[in-house]
């Protein structure tokens, strides 16, 4: 039962990919400026021969529709092609860049869940009271301040003022050669800013989104009848309330997915973190096309399949969706 | 039962306003011409002349962020008015004509959802190259999709109401019906959104600017002028500080007024 | 006869920034032991908030007040949360009138059945599992055994009210709150719900009071009978007194809506609305749609009187002092 569901769903996601790649083809492919072109990072002074002779190399002179469909063939085969600028296959690079993006995205991820749900469902227990309303206060102040500008604060305030943690990079110089005790202290030592630019927008939506659920579930009538049982409060929301309301959650989980893998490009630019976001971000300025489409169609991939995760999460938690 | 009364509207109005103010009247709040360098003067902390510092090539901070301040409101405005024309058109006509003209802006609206926005908006500018006018189009290009979606679906649920039905037997032209009778009435909700996606602008307007991609130098905004502050975050906390505090603030002010009118339209909603 | 549960001077408001509108107003009221009390009234009366009350149950912003609330020999005037969870479940049971929504959706049927075996007489998993399925069985649920290991959703709305019947009746309680018990359902649905009530009724030795709008439905089952108006009991007496002269206005108002068979010519009709609570008319509350309406109504509201052997709150009987 559960697995035709997940096939099923499974097999609704591949158009919807087929259509993301598609369109960033397209938007890539058409848009003025290309590799060869003098905005490039090559010599302006380049011969018309030699711009024919690369766009030949690059596969550039061939029909829009043909480019796609080679691309589409090889990437089925896990081949994405090299990079224009270094010739190295982009699988390669998105292996290089992956670990550094999980590891600042994972922990951030566990912060913003591991916190922000018990924040959110105390303060709907507590609806009303000083912490509900300083929560509500304080989460209209955090939607106020961008990720960048946050960055930038932590970094004047913790790294240039008090000096307490590096401002960027993912580890010291020092740290090379010593034992990986020392190297893995370090890398959390240079985690701590990303981590926390990256988690406090979310754990603040998390947290509002976990109130609402809650406050939703306790106006149900099934916790009316669990009243009426004469069981205690605890046991009511445990048992209860909080099954129902962490329900959407799951799907948040999902859209998270994307996050966790692909990065944000701002925030790994701004703290020089060597993960997917910035080598995303540093392919578009350099227009090297199959690493841009190498990122897109990862990113492509986990959003749809978190968001597959994420269904097949619920059927296996609600029986509504399951039967 | 009374209306609530809309504090959040009234402080957020008041702010906003201030904040056009400044915009409006840069060319005389400003203390010193933005863009006089003064290497004699570079990287000054705040005084009584410059009360902002003054920045690598020692031009006026202050002056900059009320130029700045110019910029970034006016390309955040002018960005969400764009989006906003191009939503509700949109949703107006897929609303109001369903059939495959609905079919089609929708399946169009979906394939925008699928892409990451922020990617798109990277792609879209490295693409056309930076610049004030491509950042204001590109916002608008990717930002389009939540607003035709609210109108679509006001009008989709007031198509079928009576005064409605009334002005259609009474053989109103379709053009008309939705500009007199549909339009007006699915507004509400539209002016909540306008205001969240003026703060959404800004903030891109603000990170494209700051990542070089925005707005060129030498005209100030609040995110260009971020871009030197991470350079001098060391020496100059100045550069950072204020251009920083000035769009978390305009942030907040949008996000209140935003709140005050979303109470204003729906005071049950917001009462919870 | 024993009397199971009295009530004195029941009030129950609502708090709003424009002050605090009562709902309820000074209803008092006896349950004997064993009888049914029919409790009928237009919607928004105040006859579910009434039923509410008796468990601690009202919704947030609702307040309750009371000058004392006795269930056999025990008594309170303001009774704590402690109190309350002493009553439900184990004293006194509910039967909301939205069977869709009153089950929990993500829990199986039987354990959330069990859940009041475990709670109130301390079985374990398992002796707790036998017994729901037991005791669901005892409500006309067919293949029990396997029904309960079903979610709320695969169950249809009249085994779903089944079930709430078996979540309340479990713990075998002393009384029975039915508020609306079929309102929700099909009208074949409907006769059976009410079957099983009569049933369990005399099987258990139960105490009911059942609530609805429909006085038809409550005629069929009830040994008593109150009218709510306007939050407030405007006649209240046995059954066959009650609707064979009823004094009331209100009540011969409802009496003549009932439709009957073979009966001709249009159905009556009450004219007017139930007002607003924070809108009471002066006097009276049911005065702007009486028919015998005098001076005094619009000055006074009445009290409950002793009336021919009834009680009724009415200024055409005897304007007292």
């Amino acid at each position: 039962m559960l697995l035709r569901y997940a096939l099923k769903r499974a097999l609704f996601s591949v158009p919807l990919l087929l259509g993301i790649t598609l369109i960033s083809f397209l938007v890539l492919h058409l848009a003025p400026g290309s590799p060869v072109s003098a905005r490039g990072s090559l010599n302006p002074h380049i011969s018309p021969e030699s711009i024919r002779e690369l766009r030949a190399l690059y596969g550039l002179d061939k029909p829009l529709s043909t480019q796609y469909w080679d691309w589409l063939k090889r990437c089925a085969g896990f081949n994405f092609g090299d990079s224009f600028q270094d010739r190295q296959s982009v699988l390669s690079h998105i292996l290089q860049a992956l670990p550094a993006t999980l590891l600042l995205n994972g922990v951030a991820l566990l912060l913003v869940f591991g916190l922000g749900l018990p924040l959110g469902i105390f303060s709907a227990i507590r609806s009303g009271s000083p912490l509900d309303r300083a929560f509500t206060l304080s989460s209209f102040l955090a939607f106020s301040i961008p990720a960048f500008v946050l960055a930038l604060f932590l970094q004047l305030v913790f790294g240039a003022w008090l000096g307490w943690f590096p401002i960027s990079g993912f580890s010291s110089p020092w740290s090379m050669g010593q034992g990986w005790l020392a190297q893995a202290g370090d890398v959390l030592w240079h985690l701590v800013l990303p981590v926390w630019t990256t988690a406090f927008g979310a754990w603040v939506t998390v947290a509002q989104y976990m109130r609402n659920s809650t406050l939703e579930v306790l106006s149900q009538d099934y916790i009316r009848t669990a009243f009426a049982k004469g069981l205690g409060a605890r046991r009511i929301t445990l048992r209860h309330a909080l099954p129902n309301a962490l329900l959407p959650i799951i799907t948040l989980l999902g859209l998270s997915v994307p996050g966790l893998v692909g990065g944000s490009f701002i925030i790994e630019t701004i703290f020089a973190w060597p993960g997917m976001g910035r080598l995303g971000y540093e392919a578009a300025m350099n227009y090297d096309y199959p690493l841009v489409m190498g990122v897109v169609v990862m990113g492509a991939v986990l959003t749809v399949f978190g968001n597959l995760l994420a269904d097949i999460c619920y059927a296996v938690v609600d029986p509504r969706v399951r039967y | 039962m009374n209306a609530p009364k809309p504090r959040a509207l009234k402080w957020g109005a008041f702010f906003l306003l201030l904040f056009a103010g400044v915009a409006l009247l840069a060319p005389w709040l400003s203390p010193q011409n933005p863009d006089r360098q003064s290497l004699a003067e570079r990287l000054e902390p705040p005084s009584p002349l410059h009360w902002m510092g003054t920045d690598e090539l020692g031009r006026d901070v202050a002056s900059r962020m009320v130029w700045g301040a110019r910029v970034s409101l006016g390309v955040g405005t002018a960005a969400v008015l764009a989006t906003t024309l191009i939503g509700v058109l949109l949703g107006a006509l897929a609303g109001a004509q369903g059939g495959w003209v609905d079919a089609l802006i929708m399946r169009a609206v979906d394939i925008f959802l699928c892409v990451p926005t922020l990617f798109l908006v990277l792609a879209l500018i490295v693409f056309l190259g930076p610049g004030i006018e491509n950042v204001i189009l590109v916002i608008a290009l990717t930002g389009w999709t939540d607003i035709a979606r609210l109108v679509r679906a006001e009008i989709l649920s007031l198509r079928e109401r009576e005064f409605v039905l009334a002005a259609r037997t009474a053989g109103a032209s379709p053009w008309r019906l939705i500009l007199k009778h549909l339009l007006p009435n699915a507004l509400g909700p539209v002016y909540v959104s306008v205001t969240f996606g003026l703060a959404g602008a800004i903030m891109m307007e603000a990170g494209l600017s700051f990542l070089g991609l925005g707005v060129q130098p030498p005209t100030p905004s609040w995110g260009s002028l971020l871009t030197s502050g991470q350079d001098y975050l060391q020496t100059a906390y100045w550069l950072t500080l204020f251009p920083g505090l000035a769009i978390c603030s305009s942030m907040l002010v949008i996000y209140l007024f935003g709140e005050g009118l979303r109470e204003y339209f729906n005071p049950r909603a917001a009462q919870r | 006869m024993e009397t199971l549960l009295s009530l004195e001077n029941l009030h129950v408001s609502f708090h709003t920034p424009q002050g605090d509108p009562e709902a309820v107003r000074g209803v008092s009221l006896e349950l004997r032991a064993g009888e049914t009390l029919g409790l009928v009234g237009e919607s928004g009366c105040g006859k579910s908030l009434t039923a509410l009350s008796l468990l601690g149950l009202l919704p947030p912003g609702a307040t309750q007040t009371q000058d004392r609330l006795r269930f056999l020999d025990r008594e309170w005037d303001r009774p704590t949360p402690e109190d309350w969870r002493s009553l439900r479940g184990r004293e006194i049971s509910i039967v909301f009138q939205e069977p869709f929504t009153s089950l929990n959706p993500v829990m199986r049927v039987g354990e959330q059945v069990a859940e009041v075996f475990r709670l109130h007489q301390g079985m374990a998993r398992q002796a707790a599992w036998a017994a729901s399925v037991e005791m669901l069985k005892k409500v006309g649920i067919p293949e029990a055994a396997s029904r309960a290991r079903q979610y709320p959703h695969q169950f249809s709305g009249g085994m779903r009210q089944r079930t709430l019947i078996a979540i309340a009746l479990a713990c075998k309680p002393r009384l029975l709150i039915a508020d609306e018990p079929t309102t929700a359902l099909d009208v074949t649905v409907q006769a059976q719900i009410l079957k099983l009530l009569k049933r369990l009724k005399r099987e258990m030795g139960l105490t009911l009071m059942l609530i609805s709008h429909d006085l038809g439905l409550v005629a069929q089952m009830a040994d008593r009978l109150a009218v709510m108006y306007a939050g407030e009991i405007v006649e209240m007496g046995d059954l066959q007194a009650v609707l064979g002269d009823p004094k009331h206005p209100y009540t011969r108002g409802l009496l003549a809506c009932l439709p009957r068979l073979g009966a001709q010519g249009r159905l009556a009709s009450l004219e007017g609305q139930v007002p607003e609570i924070s809108y009471l008319p002066y006097g009276c509350a049911f005065h702007p749609r009486c028919a015998h309406a005098f001076k005094l109504c619009r000055r006074r509201d009445p009290e409950l009187k002793e009336v021919e052997g009834r009680r009724v709150a009415c200024h055409l009987y005897g304007s007292g002092e």
